[in-house]
């Protein structure tokens, strides 16, 4: 009797058991997991034995755990649970929804930043809305700052014609208290590097013609209202506390303004064709630039002009572009008053003599040659190399001499054809004039993402 | 404590593990060549809501999409500077039996590897007669559309079809008309026949009338809106589709059974399958897919592109344990050259890396001295719709997939070796039969195709089975003859002359060797070993026959254990070195 009920009870479990494994409630319902199983002996010869190799790796394991253990578990970790969190929340359409709008996303904006080493960096917001008011109406916005006085916005509208005409609308402010003075003329030291800063407007329209391969002609009309006064950046002195101690006097302009109505037309004549052709080719640029100081008796003003020539050879049709260029710039004033020295001849900051700060070297003329290498290491992007020799000097190059020349060189990657402005990274120095020894007395590094200013 | 205090520490353990060094001999058993990874398991339930059951439990692994982006930046970023930090190195392979091969598994089953597949059963990849279409021949309005697709690059829609099943339609991008059908279908053959599990892949040619559309769907592309799926957007898509006779061509791909998991990871393990117990990067079978896709130049292979399922016991519950995961590899629609929109990218498929640190290092530091494959490398002319497709420029371990897949970094010699024996097996009759499964309207593009795949295929068997040994197949015959097939001879690498074959025992002994039709070769064996008198596993039975065949660098070394004339030799495992 009771063994019959004990399988009554098994079989009623059963029944029980089945009945329970044919409703959709058995899908729920909880249940022990089974454990992991443990590794099969594949090739029946047990695990592998330890090596000396695998001990010896130990020591660079316990060395690098530190970065390792930041690396692993500090970025990489909570970004796998992040990301994938984030894309299952469909975070990136929205975060593409957000920084874009409009059916076809034509309009939207972007963080952009920009980093000079021995300036205040900047961050900041590229926006842009494509084919606004009617197909080719191109209007782009940027917004930068950084505490301390660092504000920087630009409004361009840019109207494309056709494939060759267009015509562009710009206005622009920028405030910064960190622009780099050292005097005016050739041998200017590094040791008297001091700050200034800059309040300006610019203002303009510009008509482009692009008439043969990478040839244009350009003209504009603008105007440009500037303040300059002492600025400030770490430990460097103000403007006037250098030239207090006589280092270089006041330069023409400082501690007033100017308002200046510009005239200007650019004619460049390249015959090279864009990317993927072949670089080789040859490039002339002339500039002619008239300035009118606005609301001085009598009339004042200055006119900027200069060239600059260059040979491209692309040494095997594959991107691998060697170029050599002269460039030469001059500045001379319309009437008695002096040129405010920020509308002087200047070279730094850009090419050609990059290995410098921006507004590095200042005077009435400027001269420089290029050697420039840029060859593909990537996906739109570059390596680039440039070592220059040039400087500025008085008026239409006077006191110009071999010996007074400066060395200026620059490495760096940089992207190519994306956008409208390139991400780089350029790391560049500078030298003193041969005269005085030629040391290398300017060291620059570059990060720019996407940089307007 | 400073170095100088770890020194004697460190020196101790160098020594010991010196020493500790010892043969590892093979035991006496049969070979492994089912992995218990089909086995049923109880997964932990949990909670996962659907849309009709937000308290739904699901008693199934985790269903985890895969990250699309992550699965990029983790791979390009940072795996590799974790993996570099942390010192970490890959072995030897770790499912691999003793014979040098991979078990059948949840990942992976032994097909045409083995010799088990005709040119037919390749054409037929993972479809059954069942689940081919015929849509020339199909009554009107019977193919029932029931939803829109719900992500992805391409245009498509789910049909369901009564005696068939349910099919993902895919159409071909407008730019390349039949080229992505013909990826898809040729990839997936492909894949199955080497031992993949994968899904059922057809180009389908059908009139439009069989297409009913069930009202109220939607569909959405990648980064886009849901929209409405209406017969309208219907007819956008099958207006971009290339036609033939008043058909129109279509991918369909069989919808797979079981319980969707997401796509599995190349690297560490699923913790919560019972089964999953080795890490992936070291699978064989893993690691080797990267020289399959170097084949067919699938450079899109990562994890969204594969999708675990959960195999329930019973399957009118498809997420009830007890059950079991089967991996599939997914999604070869990107294969045989395809483009990107961007020419720049396009042109290093195959060749570096998206971002390829290594390269772009390289290029910068030698200042572009080297010009680079993807400088150089040209659409064959009239064949555009193969993009960069092509035998010329193939190096088979240099090929990369789009970004750093952690199995395939770990590839060995060994691995890669194991899959050339494989790919051995793709006779030219079934090349050709691989190619005519792409259906392409012109009969010049299936020669194409076929050449190219013909040529990178020799190109993959010179590389890998001319190092380590090509012998394969090795059993014992009779009990005193250990015989294999020299895929290098049958592949004809080489002049038939140049294969001078020598056998002997690691003692020294030589040992005759035979030649036989079929690019085999029979080692004949003595006994030394009684039939009885020591035990089977003895020491003193062990022995080890050394053959090289004059044309690989490497020999094969087979052990046996001599269990006497009676029973003769047991082969108990083979080893391929280098040298």
């Amino acid at each position: 009797m009771r063994s019959h009920a004990v399988l009554l009870a098994v079989a009623l479990g059963l029944v029980s058991k089945a009945a329970r494994a044919d409703t959709p409630e058995a899908v729920s319902a909880p249940s022990q997991p089974s454990p992991k199983r443990a590794v099969p002996d594949f090739d029946g010869r047990g695990p592998e034995p330890t090596t000396a190799g695998d001990v010896a790796l130990w020591v660079p394991r316990v060395v690098l755990s530190p970065l390792y253990f930041v690396s692993e578990y500090v970025i990489r970790l909570p970004l796998s649970l992040a990301v994938p969190a984030a894309e299952r929340a469909d975070l990136p359409r929205k975060v593409y929804d957000f920084f874009t709008f409009g059916p076809e996303h034509k309009a939207g904006f972007a963080p952009v930043g920009y980093y000079d080493f021995g300036f205040n960096p900047s961050i900041g917001l590229y926006a842009f809305w494509n084919d606004a008011g009617f197909k080719g109406d191109d209007w782009h916005a940027h917004v930068e700052a950084w505490p301390t006085d660092w504000l920087a916005g630009s409004l361009t509208d840019h109207i494309q014609i056709d494939a060759h005409h267009a015509v562009q609308f710009r206005v622009e402010g920028i405030r910064r208290p960190d622009h780099v003075f050292y005097g005016i003329g050739p041998d200017t030291r590094q040791s008297s590097q001091s700050r200034y800063g800059e309040d300006v407007f610019n203002g303009g329209a510009t008509y482009e013609w692009r008439f043969w391969r990478a040839s244009r002609f350009q003209t504009g009309v603008g105007l440009r209202a500037a303040s300059l006064y002492d600025g400030h950046y770490g430990s460097d002195p103000s403007l006037t506390r250098e030239a207090a101690t006589h280092a270089f006097p006041l330069p023409p302009g400082f501690g007033g303004g100017y308002t200046a109505e510009s005239n200007r037309a650019v004619l460049i004549v390249d015959t090279r064709n864009p990317r993927p052709a072949p670089g080789s080719g040859l490039r002339a640029e002339l500039l002619g630039e008239q300035d009118s100081e606005v609301g001085h008796a009598p009339a004042s003003g200055w006119v900027r002009y200069g060239a600059s020539v260059g040979s491209y050879l692309d040494l095997n049709q594959r991107g691998r572009v060697i170029s050599l260029s002269v460039t030469t710039l001059f500045t001379d004033p319309l009437g008695d008053r002096p040129v405010p020295f920020t509308e002087l001849a200047s070279l730094g900051g850009d090419p050609p003599m990059r290995g410098y700060y921006p507004g590095r070297l200042v005077d009435r003329s400027a001269i420089a040659a290029m050697a420039h290498y840029m060859w593909p290491i990537g996906p739109w992007l570059d390596g680039t190399m440039r070592a220059a020799v040039g400087n500025v000097f008085d008026e239409h190059l006077q006191g110009f001499r071999p010996g007074r020349l400066r060395f200026s060189g620059d490495i760096g990657i940089s992207s190519v054809g994306v956008g409208e402005y390139p991400i780089e990274l350029i790391f560049g120095l500078g030298s003193e004039t041969f005269e005085q020894g030629a040391e290398i007395d300017s060291f620059r590094a570059t990060l720019a993402v996407n940089h307007g200013f | 404590m400073g170095f100088d205090g770890l020194r004697p520490w460190l020196l101790g353990c160098l020594v010991l593990a010196a020493c500790a060094h010892e043969e590892r001999l093979f035991r006496l058993r049969e070979p492994i060549w089912r992995d218990g990874d089909l086995q049923s398991v109880t997964a932990r339930c949990h909670r996962e809501p659907t849309p009709k059951e937000p308290a739904h439990v699901s008693c199934a692994p985790e269903s985890v999409p895969a990250p699309l982006m992550w699965d990029g930046a983790d791979n390009l970023f940072f795996r590799p500077l974790s993996e570099s930090l942390g010192v970490v190195v890959g072995g030897e392979a770790v499912d691999v039996n003793s014979l040098d091969e991979v078990p059948d598994s949840a990942w992976f089953t032994n097909r045409i590897g083995r010799g088990l597949m005709t040119p037919e059963q390749v054409a037929l990849g993972a479809c059954t007669a069942a689940t081919l279409l015929d849509g020339a021949d199909a009554s009107d309005e019977t193919w029932i559309i029931d939803k829109g697709k719900g992500d992805g690059s391409t245009d498509g829609f789910r049909v369901s079809i009564p005696g068939h099943g349910k099919y993902m339609f895919k159409a071909d991008d407008a730019d390349t008309p039949e080229h992505s059908s013909a990826a898809q279908t040729v990839g997936t053959k492909v894949y199955y026949a080497a031992g993949y599990y994968t899904s059922c892949e057809q180009v389908v040619e059908f009139r439009p009338s069989v297409l009913k559309l069930k009202p109220g769907l939607r569909w959405k592309h990648n980064f886009g809106d849901e929209e409405d799926f209406d017969r309208k957007a219907l007819e956008g898509v099958l207006a971009h589709c290339p036609k033939r006779d008043g058909l129109v061509r279509m991918q369909a791909s069989a919808w797979l059974s079981g319980y969707g998991l997401g796509g599995f990871q190349y690297q560490g393990t699923r913790v919560d399958d019972p089964n999953d117990v080795v890490p992936h990067e070291d699978r064989r079978e893993l690691r080797g897919k990267r020289l399959l896709d170097a084949w067919i130049d699938r450079y899109d292979d990562r994890r969204g592109n594969t999708l675990d399922m959960w195999m329930a016991d019973r399957p009118t519950a498809p997420d009830a344990s007890p059950g079991h995961v089967i991996h599939n590899s997914l999604d070869t629609s990107e294969a045989l050259g395809s483009l990107w929109a961007w020419d720049p990218v396009s042109r290093r498929l195959g060749y570096s890396y998206l971002v390829d640190w290594g390269d772009m290092a390289g290029d910068f530091v030698t200042f572009g001295a080297r010009v680079r494959t993807w400088e150089t490398v040209q659409t064959a002319p009239g064949k555009a719709l193969f993009a960069y497709f092509n035998v010329d420029d193939f190096v088979p371990d240099r090929w990369k997939s789009e970004y750093p897949i952690a199995a395939f970094s770990r590839m060995t010699e060994r691995d890669g070796a194991w899959m050339g024996r494989i790919l051995a097996r793709f006779t030219p009759e079934a090349v050709r039969t691989l190619a005519e499964t792409g259906k392409f309207s012109d009969p010049a593009n299936t020669d194409y195709l076929e050449r190219v795949l013909e040529g990178r295929l020799e190109k993959i068997l010179e590389r890998y089975l001319t190092r380590l040994s090509p012998i394969a197949d090795v059993h014992v015959e009779d009990g005193a003859r250990l015989c294999g097939v020299d895929l290098a001879e049958l592949r004809r690498l080489r002049d038939a002359a140049s294969f001078r074959y020598t056998a002997r025992r690691v003692d020294g002994a030589w040992l005759t060797v035979d030649r036989r039709p079929g690019a085999q070769v029979c080692v004949t064996l003595d006994h030394r070993a009684p039939d009885g008198g020591i035990p089977d596993a003895s020491p003193a039975r062990y022995v080890r026959v050394r053959i090289e065949d004059g044309v690989a660098q490497g020999p094969l070394v087979a052990h046996l254990y001599d269990l006497g004339p009676a029973r003769g030799y047991f082969l108990a495992g083979l080893e391929r070195p280098d040298r």
